[in-house]
C-alpha cells in the first residue's frame, strides 16, 4: 500500500520534494530537521500531500500549538500514560462537554465531560462513536478537482477566478451544519462583511417545526428546554426526551433523580415505540393524527380550550383520569410534545404547561441562536429553479443524498467533506474536512457555556476545519487556534484555565417571554397508512452512516441493525399478509421505496415507522434504503402511504429474536406498592455437596449492580464498552448468522399479553463466583481470581467454545473469523492500549474492565491506600446517562455496591441455577396510576 | 433357512486358499478400483475443506453464539459410536466365547480403527486455534502449564488415546498369524519379505500359539471395559455440562448403547456388500447377519429408552427448562428432526422382529443406512437444540450449516471409504487363523 501511494505521489507532484519527504518520513516526529515553530509548521504542509496519501505513519503528531489537559499540564507526553483533553462535541450544533482520553497523541475516547452540565460524565452513542469517525479509512485526504489529486493551492486560484465574476459573492450559497458557536457566528459576520451578497444556509436534513411554533406563540425562535428532576407527573407526547441529540444525556439524568426514588410518573403517547415510552408507566400507542385529538382533548379537561375532540371511550377516560392527576399536582407537573406536531398544537402543549405552573422550574425557554438573515431550503430551490446561484459551497453536509437538489448546472461547486458522499460526487471541488478532535474551535451548549476547543493532534491529512475554510476563502489565511485565541483576547493565564477546565464562560440564555394566543385548528385526517419518517436513532440523517460501530449497534427496540426496516404493528402486518423479511413496497404519490418489514408490536396501528439516514451510496455501502426519496419540498416527515408486499425477501441483521419463554424471570418487575413485599433471596442453595472454597482476597472483592429501574436501554454502555474493550465489528453477513461480539447487549423483555410494555436489562458476564464456564476449560484458559473476577486468558484459549455451551448466560464471543481488522493503519490507531486485540479462534467476554481495576490498583499501590470506593468506573458504568450501573467492592462495607446488593430487591439472574452471579439487578419498579390500572 | 456360522464344506485348507488370495492376487476387481476413486476424491475434498478452515477460522462453518459446537461434534460423537463394534465384536464377544463373531471381527476392529480414526480428526479441527492442540495434553513444559483436570474434555483426550491405542494393539495381535499365512503363501520376494516383518517371526509352534491366545485374552480384558468407558466420557462432554438436554444421568448408558447400535448398523452397512463382492456367503452366513440384526433390535430398543426417559425426566422433573428443552426438541424449529430420528432409530428397527427381514441382506443394508443416518441426527439434536434455545430466551439463536460444514462431513466418510480400500487390499478382512479353528470344530 505504502508503495502504491508512493507511486501516485510521483505523478502528482514534484519528484524532488517527495524524495526528501520520504527521507524525511522515516524519523520520528520532533527529530533534529525541526528548527524553529515556523519551519516546522511549514515543513508541516509542505508534507501534507504526503502524509495523506502515506496514510500514516506510526504515530499521530501532537499540534502545533500549545494544549492543556484537563488534570495536569504535561511537559510532554508521558509514554504508557493517558491524558485526558477537555473540549466539547457538538451535536446538531450545540456543544456537549466531553472528556477525550489521549494515548501518545492518539485520541482513543471520548467521554463525557463530569463537570459539563450537558453531559455530566455520561456520553451519548454519537459522541463515543465519533471518535472511529475521526479515524475513518475514507476520510478525504487531498483536495481533489474533479475527483483528481489536488492543492488548496490550486482550489484557492479557482476560488480567485470565480471572485472575478463574483466579487460581491453573487448567487454564492453557503450550506453549513448548524453551528451556534460564537467563532462560527463571528467568521460568518465577517464573510458577510467582504461578501455581502453570498447567502447562508444552516442546513439540517430534518428540520422539525420547532421554530414555527416558536415564532407562533412568541413571535421569536425560542427553544424549550426543560429540567426532569422537578415534576412529580410527566407527560409526553411523542417527544422522546432520553434520546435528544442536544439534551438528551441531562434529561435522562435529571429524571432519573426522582426516577431512583420512585417518586415520578411517566406517562407516553407515541406513534413509535422509544425509549421514553418503554420507561413509561403508562403508554398508549397512537397514529400522529389521534396524538393531535389527544392533545386536544387534554387541553379541554384542563380548562385552555374550550374546544374538545371526539375520542374512543377508553382514550377518553384515559384522558379524563390523566388531567385528574395533573391537575392535582400543580407546579409538580410537565407535559412535553414532539417537535414534528403542527405548530399550533406544540403551542397547546405550552400553553397546557403554563396552566400546570410548569414555567415556575420544569420548562424555560432558551436563545435558538440561529442567525435571523439565515435563508431556507426553499430560497434555495427557488433561486436553483431561477438559475440564480452561481457558486454552492456545501460544508460537511450532503444535500445530495438528503434532498431533491439538483447541483449539475451551478457553475461553481464546492464540498467541504471529512468522507466521500453523494454531494462530493457531484461537486468540481472536494476539499478534505478536519475532525473535530484536530483542529481549534469554540462551542456554546444549550444552556450558555462557552467552551474553546483544543485539538488533540495536527491534521492527519491535509484538512482544513470550516472557520479555516472560510478563513481561506476570505484571503485571511488564519489558523484555527488564531483566530479562535484573536476571538477571545484572552490572557495566557485564562486561556490555560479555559482549556483545561472545558468551560469559558457561562451566558445566560434563559428568556421569559410572553405568550400569545393561539387558536387550535384541528389537523386534516389521513384516512390511510400514516408513514413516519425519522432520524435514525445512531446514524441520524446519515451522517454517520460510515460508522461501522453505529451500523452494526442494534436498534433499542427492534433489535435491527445494518440497514433499515418498515417497522409496522402486528395488526397492520395481519392485515397486510405480511412477515418479517418480506420486502415492500410504500409509496407515497408516485415516488416509491423498496425495503423489508419488521413487525414491532407496541406499534400504533395503521403506521409505519422507517427511519432516515440509510441506503447511502459510497458510505456505509448501501445498507438500508434510502427514504429521504419519499420527501419532497412541501412533504413533512409525517406523510399517507401506500404498502404493497412485493414478494422478495430479504433476512434483515438482528441481534434478539422474538421469543416466549413463559415461566422464567430473568427480569423482574414490580409495582411500587409490592415493592416493599420483595423477599431477599438467599444466595445459598440447598445442596448434598460440601460447599467448594471461594479464593478470596482480603481487599477485594469486585462486583456489579445494574437497577433496571433506571436503564432506559440507550445503548451508550454498549458503544462505552466497545471503545474502550477494542470490540470488532463484524458485518451484516455475520450478524445474521449470530456473531456479533458485544460483551454487553440490551436485552429487551415484553411484557403483556400485547406486549404493550418493553424492558430493557444490560447483559454482560455476571462473574459468577461458581462459574460454570471455568470447569468445562481443558486449559485452564478461563478461571478466577481472589477477587471474584471471571478471567479470561486470551493467550492460552484454544478455542474449543466450551465454556460459551456452558454459559446460561450466553455472554462469552467467540472470534469466528479474523474480526480485527489489522490492516486499516488508521483504525489500528485508534485501539485501547490497555487492551488485548484478541485474534481469531479465542473466546472473548466482559472482563469488569480489569485494566481499569488494575491501574487503580497500581495508583493505590503507589500510595500505600486501599481502592476507594468509586475509583474504578468501568466503561459502561461512566457512559450511562441514567447512571444505572454501580461496581465496587462488597467487602467494604459502606460502599455503593455493597448497600444496593444488600437491597431485598436486588436479584442475580438464573441464580437459581448456584452460579452466585457477582452482578446482580435491581427490579424494574413500575409506579402506575391505581385508576388506570384496570 | 441356515443357521450354521461356516459353510459346511469349508475345511482348514479351504479358508486359507480363499481369503489369502483376496489379499494376494495379481488384480482387484474395478468395483474396488471405483470405491477407491471415491475414496481419493472425498479424503481430497476432506483435505481442501481443512485447508481453508486453518486459513479462515471455525467462522467458514455454521456455528455461532449461541450454538458453538454442532456438525463438528456430531461428526465427532458419531465416528466415534461407530468406532464401538469393532472392539465390542472382538472384545466382549470373544469373552462371552460367541463363535459367531469369528468371521466379522477383523474388519469390525479395522472399521473401528478408521471410525476412530475420522472421529479424532474432529476435536482437533474444531478448535479455534488448532495450531495450539498440543496444550490439551500434559506435557512437561518450563511454565509449568497443565491441562484443566476438571474438563471433560481433558478426559476425552485420555480415553480416546487409550481407546485407539488398545484397539490397535488388539488388532495387530490378531493379524500376527494371518500375517505369517500371507508371507507363506506370498509368491513375491518384497511381499513376502513386507508381510515377514509385520509377521514379527511367527512360526506357529505351540509356544506361540499358547503365549498368543494368552495376550489375545489379556488384551481382550483390557478392550472390554474401554468399549465402555469411552462412549461414557465422550457422553460426560454433555452431562457434566449445566445446559438442559445435555445435563442428564442417563447420558452415559445411554450413548454406550447408541454407540454399539450405531457401530453394529456400520457393521451391517460393511458386511453385507463385502460378502456379495468377494463371495464370503460361506463365512459371513446368514446366521450372522441376524445374530447382528439382533444386537441391532436390542440396542435400539435400549435407545429408545433412552429418548423416552429423556422426556420423562423433563415432565417428572418440574424444571421449566428441562421441560422447555423437551417441548422444543419435539415441537421447536428442530422438531423435523427429531421425528427423523424417531422413524430412523426406533419405528424403522422394529421391521427386526420378522426372522425373515433378519435374514434378507438387502433390507438389512438399507435398515443399517437408515440407523446411520438416525444416529447422526440424534447427536445433532443432542447438541444443537439443547443449545439454540437455553436458559435467556433473549440469546436464542439459530443453527445453519454451511457449504463447508458438509463438505468436511462428506470428506471425512471420504477418508473412511479410502482407508478401508486400502486394509482390504492389504491384510485379510477375515481371521484366517480363527475361521480354519471354527472350520475344524464344525465341519468334522
Amino acid at each position: 500500500m505504502y508503495r502504491k501511494d508512493l507511486k501516485t505521489h510521483w505523478t502528482s507532484e514534484d519528484p524532488s520534494t517527495e524524495v526528501l519527504e520520504s527521507l524525511h518520513r522515516e524519523f520520528p516526529v520532533d527529530a533534529s530537521i525541526f528548527e524553529g515553530p515556523d519551519s516546522r509548521r511549514d515543513f508541516l504542509k509542505l508534507m501534507g500531500a504526503s502524509f495523506a496519501l502515506g496514510g500514516m505513519n506510526s504515530c499521530v503528531r501532537s499540534p502545533l500549538e500549545k494544549i492543556v489537559s484537563s488534570v495536569i499540564a504535561p511537559v510532554s507526553v508521558i509514554p504508557g500514560k493517558s491524558i485526558f483533553f477537555s473540549r466539547s462535541l457538538s451535536q446538531n450544533g450545540f456543544g456537549i462537554g466531553v472528556l477525550v482520553e489521549s494515548y501518545m497523541n492518539r485520541p482513543i475516547k471520548i467521554d463525557g465531560h463530569p463537570d459539563h452540565p450537558m453531559s455530566l460524565g455520561a456520553s451519548s452513542v454519537a459522541l463515543q462513536a465519533d471518535i472511529l469517525n475521526f479515524y475513518a479509512q475514507d476520510r478525504i485526504k487531498i483536495p481533489l478537482r474533479k475527483k483528481f489529486d489536488s492543492s488548496w493551492m490550486a482550489f484557492h486560484e479557482d476560488w480567485k477566478k470565480y471572485l472575478i465574476k463574483n466579487p460581491a459573492g453573487e448567487g454564492l450559497w453557503i450550506l453549513h451544519e448548524p453551528d451556534y458557536s460564537p467563532g462560527f457566528h463571528h467568521m460568518r459576520s465577517l464573510f458577510v462583511s467582504k461578501f455581502p451578497q453570498a447567502q447562508f444556509i444552516s442546513y439540517d436534513s430534518i428540520d422539525s417545526k420547532r421554530s414555527e411554533a416558536s415564532e407562533l406563540l412568541f413571535g421569536r425562535d425560542l427553544i424549550p428546554f426543560f429540567d426532569f428532576s422537578k415534576p412529580k407527573v410527566i407527560l409526553s407526547f411523542d417527544y422522546d426526551f432520553f434520546s435528544d441529540p442536544v439534551s438528551g444525556l441531562k434529561y435522562s439524568r435529571d429524571f432519573a433523580k426522582l426516577r431512583s426514588k420512585n417518586k415520578n410518573r411517566l406517562y407516553s403517547v407515541e406513534t413509535d415505540y422509544s425509549l421514553t415510552g418503554a420507561m413509561a408507566d403508562h403508554r398508549l400507542a397512537r397514529t400522529h393524527q389521534s396524538i393531535q385529538f389527544l392533545i386536544l382533548q387534554l387541553a379541554f379537561e384542563l380548562g385552555v380550550t374550550l374546544a374538545h375532540a371526539e375520542l374512543k371511550i377508553e382514550d377518553k377516560e384515559w384522558i379524563k383520569s390523566v388531567a385528574r392527576e395533573f391537575k392535582k399536582h400543580h407546579g409538580e407537573a410537565l407535559i412535553v410534545g414532539s417537535e414534528f406536531l403542527p405548530p399550533e398544537v406544540q403551542a397547546l402543549i405550552y400553553q397546557m404547561n403554563e396552566k400546570l405552573g410548569a414555567f415556575q422550574d420544569s420548562m424555560s425557554f432558551v436563545k435558538s441562536h440561529a442567525h435571523p438573515e439565515n435563508k431556507k431550503k426553499s430560497d434555495l430551490y427557488q433561486a436553483l429553479k431561477n438559475k440564480k446561484v452561481s457558486g454552492l459551497i456545501t460544508l460537511g453536509v450532503n444535500p445530495i443524498y438528503d434532498s431533491h437538489i439538483n447541483i449539475s448546472k451551478v457553475p461553481f461547486t464546492a464540498s467541504l467533506q471529512q468522507s466521500e458522499n453523494e454531494t462530493t460526487e457531484q461537486s468540481y471541488w472536494v476539499l478534505p474536512e478536519s475532525h473535530p478532535l484536530e483542529c481549534w474551535s469554540d462551542a456554546r451548549s444549550i444552556n450558555g457555556i462557552i467552551t474553546i476547543n483544543q485539538p488533540l493532534c495536527s491534521e492527519m491529512y491535509d484538512s482544513k476545519n470550516t472557520l479555516e475554510f472560510l478563513s481561506l476563502i476570505l484571503d485571511d489565511h488564519q489558523s484555527s487556534h488564531d483566530f479562535i485565541k484573536g476571538l477571545w483576547g484572552l490572557s495566557q493565564n485564562d486561556w490555560e484555565k479555559a482549556l483545561r477546565s472545558g468551560q469559558l464562560k457561562k451566558e445566560t440564555v434563559i428568556e421569559h417571554p410572553a405568550f400569545k394566543k393561539v387558536k387550535f385548528t384541528p389537523p386534516h385526517t389521513i384516512n390511510n397508512i400514516e408513514l413516519h419518517l425519522k432520524a435514525d436513532p445512531y446514524l441520524y440523517d446519515g451522517k454517520f452512516a460510515n460508522n461501522g460501530w453505529l451500523q452494526e449497534l442494534p436498534r433499542p427496540i427492534s433489535k435491527t441493525c445494518w440497514g433499515n426496516v418498515a417497522l409496522l404493528s402486528p395488526d397492520l402486518a395481519k392485515e397486510k399478509k405480511l412477515k418479517n423479511n418480506d420486502v415492500v413496497k410504500i409509496s407515497v404519490d408516485e415516488i416509491s421505496i423498496e425495503i423489508p418489514v419488521w413487525i414491532q408490536p407496541g406499534l400504533a396501528d395503521s403506521a409505519i415507522i422507517v427511519n432516515l439516514g440509510h441506503g447511502r451510496k459510497n458510505q456505509g455501502k448501501k445498507y438500508g434504503t434510502n427514504a429521504f426519496k419519499l420527501l419532497s419540498e412541501k412533504r413533512f416527515f409525517v406523510l399517507s402511504a401506500d404498502i404493497s408486499k412485493t414478494g422478495s425477501v430479504k433476512e434483515v441483521a438482528c441481534t434478539q429474536l422474538h421469543h416466549n419463554f413463559p415461566g422464567t424471570e430473568p427480569l423482574r418487575v414490580v409495582d411500587l406498592g409490592d415493592l416493599k413485599k420483595v423477599k431477599k433471596e438467599d444466595k445459598n442453595l440447598p445442596t448434598l455437596f460440601p460447599t467448594a472454597p471461594i479464593p478470596q482476597s482480603e481487599k477485594y472483592a469486585w462486583a456489579m449492580s445494574i437497577d433496571l429501574n433506571l436503564c432506559n436501554g440507550c445503548n451508550a454502555c454498549v458503544i462505552g464498552c466497545q471503545s474502550e474493550n477494542n470490540i470488532p465489528i463484524v458485518g451484516e453477513e455475520q450478524v445474521k448468522v449470530g456473531r456479533e461480539m458485544h460483551w454487553i447487549r440490551i436485552d429487551r423483555y415484553y411484557e403483556g399479553p400485547d406486549y404493550s410494555k418493553v424492558h430493557f436489562q444490560p447483559m454482560a458476564c455476571v462473574h459468577c463466583e461458581k462459574a460454570p464456564c471455568e470447569v468445562v476449560c481443558p486449559v485452564g484458559a478461563t478461571n478466577h481470581n481472589d477477587e471474584g473476577l471471571n478471567q479470561m486468558v486470551y493467550n492460552r484459549c484454544v478455542g474449543t467454545r466450551y465454556c460459551s455451551n456452558n454459559c446460561p448466560y450466553k455472554v462469552r464471543r467467540f472470534n469466528f473469523l479474523d474480526y480485527n481488522d489489522r490492516y486499516s493503519r488508521s483504525l489500528k490507531l485508534r485501539s485501547n492500549p490497555e487492551v488485548t486485540v484478541r485474534s481469531r479462534g479465542v473466546m472473548e467476554k466482559c472482563s469488569y474492565c480489569v485494566q481499569r481495576i488494575s491501574e487503580a490498583k497500581i495508583n493505590a499501590d503507589l500510595e500505600d491506600r486501599n481502592i476507594r470506593d468509586g475509583e474504578i468506573k468501568t466503561a459502561c458504568q461512566v457512559v450511562c446517562p441514567t447512571q444505572a450501573i454501580t461496581f465496587g467492592n462488597l467487602l467494604d462495607p459502606k460502599s455503593e455496591v455493597s448497600h444496593k446488593h444488600a437491597e431485598a430487591h436486588s436479584y442475580g439472574v438464573l441464580a437459581e441455577l448456584g452460579t452466585r452471579p457477582r452482578t446482580e439487578y435491581l427490579y424494574r419498579v413500575k409506579n402506575p396510576q391505581p385508576d388506570l390500572l384496570s | 433357512m441356515s443357521t450354521e456360522i461356516i459353510g459346511a464344506k469349508e475345511t482348514a485348507g479351504s479358508v486359507s486358499d480363499h481369503i489369502s488370495s483376496i489379499v494376494l492376487k495379481e488384480k482387484f476387481g474395478f468395483k474396488w478400483y471405483i470405491g477407491l476413486t471415491l475414496g481419493i476424491i472425498g479424503t481430497f475434498t476432506l483435505f481442501i475443506a481443512v485447508t481453508y478452515l486453518f486459513m479462515k477460522g471455525i467462522g467458514i462453518w455454521g456455528n455461532n453464539i449461541p450454538v458453538a459446537w454442532a456438525f463438528d461434534i456430531t461428526n465427532f460423537v458419531w465416528w466415534i459410536g461407530i468406532g464401538h463394534a469393532g472392539t465390542f465384536i472382538s472384545a466382549i464377544l470373544l469373552l462371552l466365547r460367541q463363535k459367531w463373531r469369528t468371521s466379522i471381527n477383523r474388519f469390525a476392529e479395522a472399521m473401528t480403527l478408521i471410525a476412530v480414526v475420522c472421529a479424532g480428526i474432529f476435536p482437533l479441527i474444531h478448535l479455534g486455534r488448532p495450531w495450539f492442540f498440543f496444550w490439551l495434553l500434559p506435557y512437561p513444559n518450563e511454565q509449568n502449564m497443565w491441562p484443566q483436570f476438571r474438563s471433560p474434555l481433558m478426559w476425552d483426550v485420555f480415553a480416546v488415546s487409550t481407546y485407539v491405542l488398545i484397539s490397535f494393539l488388539f488388532w495387530f495381535i490378531g493379524l500376527i498369524p494371518d500375517l505369517a499365512v500371507l508371507r507363506d503363501r506370498a509368491k513375491k520376494k518384497p511381499v513376502r519379505i513386507i508381510y515377514g516383518i509385520l509377521a514379527m517371526g511367527w512360526r506357529g509352534s505351540a509356544t506361540h500359539w499358547q503365549n498368543y491366545e494368552r495376550t489375545y485374552f489379556l488384551l481382550a480384558a483390557l478392550a472390554a471395559p474401554l468399549v465402555i468407558s469411552v462412549h461414557t466420557i465422550v457422553s460426560l462432554d454433555f452431562a457434566v455440562s449445566i445446559l438442559p438436554g445435555w445435563h442428564s444421568t442417563i447420558f452415559p448408558p445411554y450413548f454406550v448403547a447408541g454407540a454399539i447400535f450405531s457401530g453394529f448398523a456400520m457393521v451391517l452397512t460393511l458386511a453385507i456388500p463385502l460378502r456379495k463382492f468377494f463371495h464370503l456367503e460361506s463365512y459371513i452366513t446368514l446366521k450372522h447377519l441376524e445374530n447382528s440384526s439382533m444386537v441391532l433390535l436390542a440396542m435400539g430398543l435400549f435407545v429408545a429408552y433412552g429418548y423416552l426417559m429423556e422426556m420423562m425426566m423433563a415432565w417428572w422433573s418440574g424444571d421449566v427448562f428441562e421441560r422447555h428443552v423437551a417441548m422444543n426438541r419435539a415441537f421447536g424449529p428442530y422438531a423435523w428432526v427429531y421425528w427423523c430420528l424417531v422413524f430412523c432409530n426406533i419405528l424403522s428397527p422394529q421391521i427386526l422382529w420378522s426372522k425373515s427381514i433378519r435374514q434378507n441382506p438387502l433390507v438389512l443394508f438399507l435398515l443399517s443406512i437408515v440407523i446411520n443416518i438416525g444416529m447422526w441426527l440424534e447427536r445433532f439434536m443432542i447438541i444443537v437444540t439443547s443449545l439454540h434455545r437455553d436458559f435467556l430466551a433473549s440469546s436464542w439463536g439459530m443453527f445453519k450449516p454451511t457449504v463447508w460444514d458438509f463438505l468436511t462431513l462428506l470428506g471425512t466418510i471420504g477418508l473412511f471409504v479410502f482407508l478401508f480400500m486400502v486394509f482390504l487390499r492389504l491384510l485379510p478382512m477375515i481371521a484366517i487363523s480363527e475361521m480354519q479353528k471354527l472350520a475344524d470344530e464344525e465341519n468334522k
